[in-house]
């Protein structure tokens, strides 16, 4: 385990170490200012690698926690301390503000509305005299203190900055490990099928947001009391612009984004002889970054994913959890009811009228021509729709308009038509966010590694672990799953769906592309699934699986349901056969 | 032999979805090509008119090697593919789309003039934006758009999906005068079996990427085998 | 008052022509490419120094300084788009982070002007001399109607090449169904190209224009490419009129605020207008809903 944490001991051993190899004056102020640089670019790594949100307007809440740091000091005497705390709330909440109307935004528009954000504030630091100084800048902050202990030299800022980088990054890895840190990344890869697996995905953006905030604004407070003076100047919003490109070129993990920060803004720090300059080869030594490593550095020089993936091997075995194989007690009745729901695109109704029930435990297959709606009736089921008329009834409960993350959470699972797999994850991970409900840790308990988020960990790597030893993929547990053949990755998709533990599973073509052979397999698969009480509703082309495995058949075409039966009685029916093969058919076949 | 196809395999990424496929078509015939959804038959129109690039095989049109070009040269070559879903440029008006059906080539109107012959309806709405006509319109105007420039092989994307069964049989039964008065040839996919094997020459049957069967088209439509692939009695 | 109202209505129009030239620019690329090109600013700023060098101090006459400043805008924008856009997104990136990347380009032609003229601001001078004209009771300098003059120009040309040639039409389709494009033999690297030379254009000419009003310099391209974003954003992402539109609506707001307010805050309320705009129409006032 040790080995696995080694770029966080390499920090340690940099920080402490490092005020006492350099005597240099000019190459400690540097430090200061790259950890705190650092601090910053920690917050947006998590935000913009993991959660794939683009903010170009850290500088913002940089400004916020500097300026509120100033006044409260220099205005109001406040103890450095309770000022730092208020900047970074005051920055929280602002960050809170900003979400709630502009997260929705298409990438980069929210790109652009975060740079927007950051301009208005600058404007408003400039133009704030009485308060900010203005342009003129804020003279006089105080240093910040320990009791009577005074940080005033560099090398005591430094180590102070270093503890709180130390601090964050150990908190961000954490967290990036763990249970968020898959939700962000699912989020990113693939919104649709993370709120299939219960994320709620405004609100985890959110956070990042606000957390990503929260450690702008103690940056911006560090520099404050490190500088004691403070002006516009220093929070241009290029400052937010500079640091998303060291982000997005530092790649994907908190390492690779420190060790960026420290090339990338050291070396345009110390050119400041040929400051001119320094910018455009700054551009320059980035692109071809870019251009060489397009995933970033990390994906070259740091592979600590990798380690901790094997880390996660130490959990060799996958222990069954108590009451894990306890039988589900055998529900009654209908389990899903669907009355008169219609749905329409433009002027045609892609379901029109479509009434039937579910019952518990059963396998309903729901077959169709193309574009008869088959997928539309899903995606209404399961939240992703919201029908024109008509009802949709879980267990009793009206669940009409409930978005497919609280549907999940209570108790439906789903599979997507085209694979909808968190690519860049391995198999285990992606098994993992399917367990995502299993957690409640936030951002400080699971980075802070508390009792709880560790057990929570173990338990969700459990029930992965065992939902993929059931479909026979545990060997390729470790693999990034695009390298599996297409047949193992709609496997994976089943366990992850499967890890959640519903009682209602929808699966969306599960056969399409699979062979006879793994066709068969996943009919008894999907048996076996339901001995366990799981409700399926099956949409499938693939006839002879549907045939075989379904107590239910329905048949949508043109957005009505035909018929609704037996496999055999459906098979047989007039219309059916007219629908697929034409009018034709179903009077030879009469 | 106009079109030949030899070992063709085409896929997305490492997802393989057409294995090994073996078929010719001599000039003016009409070959349809049926089987469940996932079979690959998009997929297969797709290799064929540079949209995407097969993995191993060889495609041969009028003799010279077409394997794997790109879409400006088969568009060049004669070849013209009509997508699946209605698809035109909403935002230009019907004349539009149809003179960009031959741009960058002979774009003179006499061609405009021949293709309302065959849908006077397009020629009502010529300058209406393309993205109002009804479902059924937007279709011929897809259609249409292959027509405008010397057209040898048509591919065809499922014309009869969304439409009503009336409108379908309009569209077929243009298809059927076109075909006889320009010697057309075309490779038809389509769900709608009936449908399509009515409508043409020969037949094949795609599941699982490959060739379950093939044959005359009237053979085709008696033979149970087709119904059983389509609803699966029995075991596959 | 009626002068100054009239006085800030001119202004208006002058600055909202620029933002909105920029904005053209942004939305002809976006659309064909859905890359935002950070170096449509520097189209500006080659074309501002270009005129230094050439018309300034040279003292080459403007028929000539003109095309030839123009041509080299012309070739960094094709640079950019064959080096760096086009290679970029073969290989799969996302066009966002592509987005990204282009503002390397535009730091890196800042550093290159900046070794070349200096960083001290350039003075250009006007094209047809100082005198100003008084209409209506507004006072105009004769660049002020090159200016207007240019840029009804190019709306007029962007309308003609639009809605009036087989080429403007077949850009127009491609940004409406890119596959169809594609799969009807558009040749579509070419109507890239195209789209990234007219942008340059534009871009180039506003620049040109607008450096005897304002000082032009290295450092003039990353500022006016967001005012030219923000201006498409309000007036309508997708829309080449719109992003016209949204240049005059931009230029309006600014010339009241600095006139009636405060001139510091000319730019805060340019930013607040885009809050506005994403927060309560998205696509921008004349943009079609994505």
């Amino acid at each position: 385990m040790i080995m696995d944490r080694w770029p966080l001991f390499l920090l340690i051993a940099v920080v402490v170490l490092f005020p006492v190899v350099s005597s240099s004056y000019f190459v400690t102020r540097l430090a200061v200012v790259l950890s705190i640089n650092a601090i910053m670019v920690v917050g947006m790594t998590l935000l913009t690698r993991y959660a794939g949100v683009f903010s170009m307007g850290q500088a913002a809440f940089f400004a916020i926690g500097a300026y509120v740091s100033g006044v409260l000091t220099v205005h109001l005497h406040l103890n450095p301390w309770l000022a730092m705390a208020i900047g970074g709330l005051a920055s929280v909440f602002a960050a809170y503000l900003f979400c709630a109307p502009f997260l929705r935004l298409r990438a980069i528009m929210l790109a652009i509305a975060t740079l927007g954000l950051a301009t208005v504030i600058f404007i408003v630091a400039k133009n704030l005299d009485d308060i900010t100084g203005g342009v003129a800048g804020m003279p006089d902050i105080p240093y910040l203190s320990i009791g009577s202990y005074t940080l005033g030299k560099d090398w005591q800022i430094f180590y102070l900055c270093g503890a709180f980088l130390i601090f964050f990054s150990f908190l961000s890895d954490n967290v990036g490990r763990t249970r968020l840190g898959r939700a962000y990344h699912a989020i990113r890869s693939n919104e649709t099928a993370a709120m299939a697996s219960g994320i709620d995905v405004q609100r985890n953006m959110r956070n990042i947001f606000c957390f990503a905030a929260l450690l702008a604004s103690i940056a911006g407070s560090l520099l404050a009391h490190f500088i004691t003076f403070i002006s516009p100047e220093s929070f241009r919003p290029e400052v937010g612009l500079t640091l998303l490109i060291v982000v997005i070129v530092g790649g994907a993990n908190i390492w690779a984004g420190l060790l960026t920060t420290v090339i990338l803004m050291g070396f345009s720090e110390a050119s400041r002889g040929f400051q001119d300059l320094s910018t455009g080869l700054y551009a320059l030594l980035l692109m071809v970054i870019f251009f060489v490593f397009p995933d970033g550095l990390s994906s070259v020089l740091f592979n600590v994913a990798s380690a901790a993936r094997r880390a996660g091997s130490l959990y060799l075995q996958p222990q069954p959890l108590p009451g894990a194989d306890r039988p589900r007690p055998r529900e009654e009745g209908r389990i899903v009811e669907v009355h008169g729901v219609s749905m329409y695109y433009g002027g045609t109704a892609a379901l029109s009228d479509v009434s039937f029930s579910v019952d518990s435990g059963t396998i309903c297959g729901i077959i169709g021509p193309n574009g008869a709606g088959k997928t539309t009736l899903l995606n209404v089921i399961n939240g992703y729709l919201a029908p024109a008329t008509g009802k949709v009834l879980f267990r009793g409960r009206d669940v009409t308009l409930k978005a497919p993350h609280e549907m999940a959470r209570l108790g439906v699972g789903r599979t997507f038509q085209l694979i909808n797999l968190f690519s860049g994850m391995t198999v285990i991970e992606n098994v993992m966010v399917g367990c995502h409900l299993k957690g409640k840790s936030g951002i400080f308990e699971s980075g802070l590694r508390f009792a709880r988020a560790r057990r929570e960990e173990h338990d969700i790597w459990n029930t992965a672990a065992q939902s993929l030893a059931t479909l026979g993929l545990m060997g390729r547990a470790y693999d990034i799953v695009d390298s599996l053949s297409f047949g193992e990755q709609r496997l994976v998709e089943l366990a992850r769906a499967l890890a959640m533990g519903p009682d209602l599973l929808f699966l969306d073509e599960p056969a399409a592309g699979l062979n006879s052979a793994e066709a068969k397999r996943l009919g008894l698969t999907l048996r076996a699934v339901r001995g366990k009480g799981v409700t399926i509703m099956l949409v499938e082309h693939n006839m002879s699986l549907v045939m075989s495995v379904s107590d239910k058949v329905c048949v949508l075409d043109f957005g009505r349901l035909i018929a609704c039966g037996t496999p055999e009685a459906v098979c047989a029916d007039e219309e059916v056969i007219k629908a697929y093969l034409g009018p034709q058919e179903a009077k030879s076949a009469s | 032999m106009l079109l030949s196809v030899r070992g063709l395999s085409a896929g997305y990424g490492s997802l393989m979805v057409l294995r090994d496929i073996s078929f010719s078509m001599e000039r003016g015939e009409t070959l349809a090509v049926i089987g469940p959804n996932g079979a690959g038959k998009t997929t297969l129109l797709w290799s064929l008119s540079g949209l995407v690039k097969p993995k191993s095989g060889e495609v041969t049109f009028e003799g010279k090697d077409a394997t794997g070009i790109d879409c400006m040269k088969v568009v060049r070559l004669g070849i013209g593919h009509v997508l699946e879903g209605m698809r035109v440029f909403s935002s230009l008006s019907v004349e539009d789309n149809l003179m960009l059906g031959a741009y960058g080539r002979d774009m003179s109107k006499g061609n405009i003039q021949e293709v309302f012959k065959y849908f006077p309806v397009l020629e009502q709405r010529r300058r209406q934006l393309a993205g109002s006509l009804s479902g059924g319109e937007k279709q011929m105007l897809a259609i249409a758009r292959t027509l405008m420039s010397s057209l040898k092989l048509l591919l065809l994307d499922e014309p009869s999906a969304g439409l009503a069964p009336l409108l379908v049989k309009r569209l077929f039964d243009i298809l059927k005068k076109l075909r006889q008065e320009y010697g057309l040839t075309i490779l038809l996919v389509e769900q709608n079996a009936e449908i399509a094997l009515e409508f043409a020459d020969r037949g094949m049957v795609l599941a699982q990427g490959q060739i379950m069967l093939e044959g005359d088209a009237s053979a085709l439509m008696k033979d149970k085998e087709v119904k059983r692939i389509y609803l699966g009695e029995g075991t596959v | 008052m009626r002068e100054f109202i009239l006085q800030f209505l001119a202004s208006s129009l002058t600055e909202g022509s620029i933002y909105g030239l920029m904005a053209l620019g942004l939305v002809i690329t976006l659309r064909s490419t859905e890359v935002l090109f950070f170096g449509q600013g520097t189209m500006a700023m080659v074309g501002g120094v270009m005129m230094y060098a050439l018309f300034a101090k040279a003292g080459i006459p403007l028929v000539i300084s003109i095309p030839c400043s123009l041509v080299v805008c012309i070739a960094i924008s094709l640079l950019s788009l064959r080096v760096i856009v086009l290679p970029l997104l073969a290989r799969g990136a996302p066009s966002l982070n592509v987005s990204m990347v282009t503002i390397g380009v535009s730091m890196i032609f800042e550093m290159l002007a900046m070794m070349i003229f200096g960083k001290d601001p350039l003075a250009v001078p006007s094209f047809s001399g100082d005198n100003p004209v008084t209409i209506l009771g507004a006072s105009f300098v004769p660049q002020h109607f090159w200016i207007l003059g240019f840029t009804a120009f190019f709306l007029l040309l962007t309308l003609v090449f639009f809605k009036g040639t087989w080429m403007g039409k077949a850009m127009t389709g491609l940004g409406d169904n890119p596959l169809l494009a594609k799969a009807s033999g558009f040749p579509v690297s070419r109507l890239f190209t195209y789209s990234f030379v007219f942008a340059a254009l534009v871009g180039g000419i506003a620049g040109i224009v607008s450096a005897p009003t304002s000082y032009t310099g290295y450092n003039v391209g990353l500022p006016i490419t967001l005012k030219g974003f923000i201006a498409a954003s309000v007036g309508g992402i997708t829309n080449p009129l719109g992003a016209l539109l949204g240049g005059l609506i931009i230029g309006f707001f600014e010339s009241f605020t600095a006139g009636f307010i405060s001139s510091r805050l000319k730019d805060l309320i340019t930013f607040v207008l885009l809050l506005l705009v994403l927060r309560l129409r998205p696509q921008g006032l004349l943009g079609s809903g994505h």
